[in-house]
């Protein structure tokens, strides 16, 4: 297995902050512990991986996906990440179903909003609602004919 | 591939996940038979790191001899490794030559022996 000296170690503030997080408060954490901790981090996301793999390969595919990590967390006995992680990946999914559309409606809305500025610009000043009317048919007219 | 999907925003607010999607992703794809991971499995994975920090953390200070002291102290880490046959795979990757957690230089490269 090729080695390469590749910067495999996690951003050391978030890492603190995590374990700040965890443990009860006042307590002091050494330098070294710390960058231990984050060392094993990295040594797991790489042993977790290698295990999802196994997994996927299983499976005969070639790209990792949700369902092997969660295998991987089992055989790893880390059982107790399970149900938090499926929970997560709800979040995940509701998440990017939420952005997705909202991105539809945008460019629903927008299209709207460029067909009615062309109107303008091609109206004179005042409001004559039949002329908006019939351009509008027009231009649906056009867009069927396309 | 993005990773604004997750992650601390600039209020902190707090997010899905906090470690940068980009980072886990490079360490995933540095072992050579990885593909291609997808996005769910890669906020999976940095999710599942989280919770491992917190439960390593956690699991060291109970156990170990710096809890009189309300400290967590590098032995506390190393005990854990040691004894504990969940975090065993810590002591048992080889790292930069020697045992895993007792090297406190600062990059993280990784041998394995695989079985």
């Amino acid at each position: 297995m090729a080695e390469r000296p590749e910067d495999l170690n996690l951003p050391n503030a978030v890492i603190t902050r995590i374990i700040k997080e965890a443990l009860p408060d006042g307590v002091n954490i050494s330098k070294e512990a710390r960058s231990a901790i984050s060392r094993a981090a990295s040594v797991f996301v790489l042993y977790a991986t290698s295990c999802a793999n196994n997994f996927a390969m299983k499976g005969k595919r070639k790209t990792l996906n949700a369902s092997d990590v969660l295998s991987a967390m089992e055989e790893m006995e880390f059982q107790r990440f399970i149900t938090p992680l499926k929970e997560a990946l709800e979040a995940y999914r509701r998440e990017q179903k939420g952005k997705k559309e909202a991105s539809e409606q945008k460019k629903k809305d927008k299209d709207k909003k460029t067909d009615s500025e062309e109107q303008d610009r091609s109206r004179d000043e005042d409001n004559d609602e039949d002329e908006e009317r019939i351009e509008e048919e027009q231009n649906e007219e056009d867009e069927v004919d396309n | 591939m993005a990773d604004v999907a997750v992650g601390k925003d600039k209020c902190g607010e707090q997010r899905l996940v906090s470690l940068p999607l980009s980072r886990i992703r490079v360490i995933m794809k540095s072992s050579p038979e990885v593909s291609s991971i997808n996005q769910e499995a890669l906020v999976l994975t940095a999710k599942a790191t989280e919770l491992f920090v917190q439960y390593l953390a956690t699991y060291s200070y109970r156990h170990g001899s710096g809890k009189e002291k309300k400290a967590l102290t590098y032995s506390d880490l190393a005990n854990t490794a040691e004894e504990s046959e969940t975090f065993q795979f810590l002591a048992d990757l080889q790292i930069t030559g020697e045992h895993s957690l007792l090297q406190t230089d600062g990059k993280l490269t990784v041998r394995k022996t695989r079985k």
